[in-house]
């Protein structure tokens, strides 16, 4: 073996071979098209998937080829920018390209109307979109392109952790664009095939590291599919009726703000026509919210047969209707019902009516998943039937009409000032209507928030009144109050709009979306029953009963309608843009910026970033936890608490070269974090470093072999304290990149080659 | 002094003493006894602590070591304090240009009253052999010399007569540059362990000199602080250091790294490896340890190392560059090019 040594070869850095070029574009191909698949959750097929890989393919194919044919580093991106192109136009554009793939003037144009298209469906789709061409044209170009550069982070600078960033960009893309973020599988997927990648782009001796990284990276997948929120979860927070107790108005205004929507229930109707649909009837105003009568459920109110609405007499035109819902991933305590029902049939479990707002529970079901059919009335009230009923105050409804004693009196004096000139009920609340969704108020869900008055109180209701800007919670809140104040009984309905009317084999179907949230006032006329008024400015539809001008009050603009006008009133009527949209405002221009729209990708991105930014530190943890514990059973040596003092040094940008003895670094590191005083007397042991130096020398070039560290608890003290102190010699600034870029992860720290391996090296 | 010693020579075994190893110094005993060489060499040779360590090195290698510098240093000065220090034989030649080889090594004679050739030992029997600028002599006497430092031993008519242990050879020399000198050939400078240049001394040194050599030659006050056995004694305490594999590899990259240097035209030999490791082994045991670390070899590759190197012509440049100073660099930037293994003992 001796002999073996004097012939051997210097151990040189440069003389580690580097890893064929080739398993690297492999396995980064492999995990950008994992990386890719976690897009499905966006698209409602996934031909797309199959163009993006092949594109990917040829990019990372093509630069491989270049790489093996050249040595210029320059040429394999180029070669794969070409393929890029190239490919694209083949997919694309290939009818005014040269050849088909070589692009002309006019494929460049074609290109550019592609983008144009892809973002005009991207913002006027809902998640899950089609994938029509323009959008796979720009996943093509955006994932070809993250390929591209991970090629060249892996392959040409030779750094294939630094890979993982145009991955983690693509995974990220879901996560953000929608509160689904990808499903676990594919993010495991992509993060075994990262580990691959790194174990195959690292030199054999940094494989151990690789893999720590890659373990991490995969426990990271397991873990941020709990920490976010995962695809197919049913959409239960915040929305309604999540649990009793808690009050259904908070948190409607985060689904609405919420940038993605999720469909929640779709159903048909026997008219053709669309319903609001009523989950919850909030009958009580505390002065501090809206909230529902706390109520025993009666088991004999069963939804097989309902009282009589309150207050409908039999003048009032009525007309039977029909309605299949079938409910999607809604988990809430109540169903969603058009009012005012007769009879529900085809829901599993038990369901019970509650007898002022008909608001429909169950105590041991939601509504998730249920599929049944409600008759209902369509309450066809005529403005003279309603003008009858005057200021007539129904016995036992006073109730309706109670506020608190220390209202603000700008609500009261505001309800006045707008209602007073109507002699009756009716005309006063066709005046807060108007009042309203008239052009002084613009509906916006985020400047509540930005405000800080969001909520339903009378204090907020005040400031509302003064801002005049917020969302259906305010309005209808508002409304109601001021109803009261005005004498009318009144209450406040959370339920659901409409919805986007679609044509599906010859059948109109309504979907409705976390978007189309809603809450609207109800108020109570004598001998017609509750009726239902929109006061929010570009959300709803006006029943015919509530769009009749009175005399002096200019007629509101109507939204146009493509239901048939002989639709039924009360009930609206699907409008021809798609149903009512989140945020529009009367003239239909979208009342949330792009920036605002971006915000919450933004922020997503950040939070992303910010976990992923932790795990080289809980990597650095986790590799100085195992040393204590192999320490502690004899597997580590000082040699290998003395590599964890120069990785701490490297972190700490302390240069230890690979050709300093273990002596020399001790210098390096005494004028470094003890100022020039720790390498004294070595033999003395004054300091932390001298003990540990002392340590790796004895186990290092001494006759005992794999010594048991004696006291491995007194060494891993003394480790922190050399840690400690070269930390704060450190500047803030070092520190904080020791913490999060720690160098010592990806360079080659010092005593690289134990003696063992030279050997071995060597032999052959 | 020698009750003092725990380990006692067997002088039964006067032919090789160290294959019965005398009993183990401890390392307390070593250092004192170091110490007190070192002290005592001191007395005489101001401000040049390096060079006094090194030779006493070589001393307890059991190499053979080369001063070379300007006349006037006090080259032999430190031979004669290293010599007058140990209680052991010593034999001083002044080598000119007509000495002949029997001078050295000694001469047969026919003694008549016996009837047969009787063997008169030259100079070169003693434990330490001062050999005052060697490059005077012709080659042919050189060899001589040369010759019975590598083998430890002398042949005459025939006959081998071998030199005891210890033995070394503290030879110095002239710069080759100056007049009436034969240049020692590189095969020849391979022999000597360590080269060490003595250097001017600082003011303060010379000061102190002076005033000190106004009462005579200082080497009269020195009185030997070690004996022979004692000597022996350290010499196998420092053959006990252990040499890792990990720092046996690393004299050995070293050592390949000048033999494909481009500014080097004759790397190290295999032996100057030898002696590279054993001259760390003497410095590590000097320092109180048992064990070598790489910080030995880095600080002997120059005095072991230099003077077996040639440079090529890049290095030695014109005639004013200094051709040690050149290798030194040459030196300096292997070591600062050469990983430093690291590595758990005892895996062969």
């Amino acid at each position: 073996m001796s002999r073996g040594t004097a012939t051997a070869p210097k151990p040189s850095r440069v003389a580690q071979p580097n890893p064929p070029a080739w398993r690297v574009s492999l396995a980064l191909f492999a995990a950008v098209a994992a990386a890719t698949g976690s897009l499905h959750v966006l698209f409602l097929d996934q031909a797309w998937w199959l163009v993006v890989v092949v594109v990917t393919a040829l990019v990372l194919g093509m630069a491989a080829v270049a790489r093996h044919l050249s040595a210029r580093r320059w040429l394999p991106p180029l070669a794969g920018a070409v393929a890029l192109v190239g490919s694209l136009t083949l997919f694309f554009a290939p009818g005014a390209a040269i050849l088909g793939v070589i692009p002309s003037l006019e494929t460049l144009s074609d290109f550019a109307t592609l983008f144009d298209d892809a973002g005009t469906s991207i913002y006027e789709q809902s998640v899950p979109a089609n994938a029509d061409a323009s959008i796979v044209f720009a996943l093509a170009v955006g994932v070809g392109a993250l390929a591209l550069f991970a090629d060249v982070v892996a392959n040409t600078w030779r750094r294939p952790a630094l890979a993982g960033v145009p991955l983690v960009v693509i995974l990220a893309v879901p996560a953000t664009t929608t509160r689904d973020v990808s499903d676990p599988l594919t993010f495991a997927l992509t993060a075994a095939a990262y580990l691959v990648l790194l174990v195959a782009g690292q030199p054999r001796r940094s494989r151990g590291l690789a893999f720590g990284i890659g373990a991490s990276a995969i426990l990271g997948a397991l873990v941020l599919p709990l920490v976010l929120p995962g695809i197919g979860a049913t959409v239960r927070t915040n929305l309604p009726g999540m649990s009793t107790g808690v009050n259904p108005v908070i948190g409607l205004g985060d689904d609405l703000r919420r940038a993605g929507q999720t469909d929640v229930l779709s159903y048909t109707t026997q008219s053709g026509s669309g319903h609001y649909l009523r989950l919850v009837t909030l009958e009580d105003f505390t002065g501090t919210e809206w909230a529902p009568t706390a109520q025993e459920v009666d088991r004999a109110n069963t939804v097989d047969d309902f009282a009589p609405a309150p207050g409908l007499s039999r003048d009032v035109a009525t007309v039977g209707e029909t309605t299949t819902i079938q409910v999607g991933n809604l988990a809430s305590q109540w169903l969603p019902l058009p009012y005012p029902p007769t009879r529900v049939s085809g829901v599993s479990d038990d369901w019970y009516w509650e007898p002022n707002g008909f608001s429909v529970s169950s105590p041991d079901a939601t509504s998730r998943g249920q599929d049944y059919v409600v008759d209902s009335l369509l309450v066809e009230p005529t403005p003279e039937q309603l003008t009858a009923a005057g200021t007539t105050l129904t016995p036992g409804f006073e109730s309706y009409l109670a506020l608190p004693e220390d209202l603000p009196a700008v609500i009261s004096e505001t309800a006045a000032s707008v209602a007073s000139a109507s002699p009756t009920n009716y005309g006063k609340a066709i005046a807060l209507q108007e009042f309203f969704r008239g052009d002084s108020f613009t509906y916006s869900e985020d400047a509540p928030v930005d405000g800080g008055y969001d909520g339903t109180g009378m204090e907020i209701i005040a400031t509302f009144l003064d801002v005049r800007s917020g969302y259906c919670v305010h309005f209808a809140s508002s409304m109601a109050v001021m109803a009261r104040s005005l004498g009318i009984p009144a209450r406040v309905v959370v339920g659901f709009l409409p919805g986007t009317a679609s044509t599906t084999g010859g059948d109109l179907s309504y979907s409705v979306t976390t978007h189309d949230l809603h809450a609207w006032p109800e108020l109570y006329f004598d001998g017609v029953g509750w009726v239902q008024f929109e006061p929010t400015p570009g959300r709803g539809e006006l029943s015919d009963y509530a769009n009749v001008a009175e005399p002096g009050v200019p007629a509101p603009p109507v939204p146009e309608t493509a239901a048939p006008s002989a639709a039924p009133v009360p009930t609206p009527t699907p409008s021809s843009s798609g149903g009512p949209d989140r945020g529009l405002d009367d003239s239909g221009a979208p009342v949330t910026t792009p920036a605002e729209r971006g915000i919450p990708w933004i922020a997503g991105g950040l939070i992303l970033l910010a976990l992923l930014s932790l795990v080289p530190a809980l990597v650095r943890r986790w590799q100085r936890m195992r040393l204590a514990s192999r320490l502690a059973t004899g597997d580590a040596t000082a040699i290998d608490v003395w590599t964890e003092v120069l990785s701490s040094a490297t972190d700490l940008r302390i240069a230890v070269p690979v050709t300093s003895t273990p002596r020399e670094t001790a210098v390096v590191l005494g004028a470094a974090g003890f100022g020039g005083q720790g390498f004294g007397d070595v033999a003395s042991g004054a300091t932390a470093l001298d003990r540990l130096l002392v340590a790796v020398e004895r186990e290092g070039y001494s006759r005992v072999a794999r010594e048991r560290v004696a006291d491995p608890r007194a060494m891993i003290l003394d480790l922190r304290s050399v840690r400690s102190r070269l930390a704060a010699a450190a500047t803030p600034r070092t520190r904080a990149v020791a913490l999060i870029f720690p160098a010592s992860l990806w360079r080659r720290i010092a005593h690289p080659l134990g003696a063992a391996d030279w050997v071995h090296r060597d032999a052959r | 002094m020698v009750s003092s010693i725990p380990g006692r020579v067997d002088h039964d075994s006067v032919f090789s003493p160290l294959d019965l190893p005398p009993a183990p110094l401890t390392a307390v005993a070593f250092q004192a006894m170091s110490s007190a060489i070192i002290g005592s060499i001191e007395k005489v040779i101001d401000g040049k602590r390096g060079a006094v360590e090194l030779a006493l090195t070589v001393l307890l290698a059991e190499g053979h070591l080369l001063i070379e510098d300007v006349p006037g240093v006090g080259k032999t000065m430190l031979a004669r304090a290293l010599a007058r220090s140990v209680d052991c034989s010593v034999n001083r030649i002044q080598f000119t240009p007509d000495l002949l080889p029997s001078d050295i090594t000694g001469v047969s004679i026919f003694n008549q009253a016996d009837r047969e050739f009787e063997f008169k030992t030259g100079p070169i029997f003693a434990n330490i052999v001062i050999g005052d600028e060697i490059n005077r002599a012709s080659p042919k006497t050189q060899s001589a010399l040369l010759e019975s430092m590598e083998e430890r031993q002398v042949t005459v008519d025939g006959i081998t007569y071998p030199l005891e242990p210890p033995f070394t050879v503290v030879a110095t020399q002239n710069p080759v540059e100056m007049e009436g000198t034969y240049p020692l050939p590189e095969a020849q400078r391979d022999r000597f362990m360590i080269r060490i240049s003595m250097g001017y001394p600082d003011a303060a040194a010379e000061l102190a000199m002076l005033r000190q050599r106004e009462t005579g030659s200082p080497l009269n006050l020195l009185t030997p602080v070690v004996d022979s056995e004692q000597l022996l004694a350290m010499i196998h305490a420092v053959r006990q250091v252990y040499v890792s594999r990990a720092v046996e590899q690393y004299a050995v990259a070293i050592a390949q790294a000048t033999r494909h240097d481009r500014d080097l035209r004759l790397g190290a030999s295999p032996r100057a490896t030898l002696q590279l490791v054993r001259a760390a082994k003497a410095r590590a045991a000097l320092d109180g340890r048992e064990f070598v670390l790489p910080d030995d070899i880095d600080a002997l590759a120059v005095p072991v190392l230099a003077h077996r190197l040639i440079p090529s012509t890049l290095v030695s440049g014109g005639s004013n560059a200094h051709p040690t100073s050149s290798l030194a660099d040459v030196i300096y930037r292997i070591l600062a090019a050469t990983p430093v293994p690291l590595g758990a003992a005892g895996d062969s």
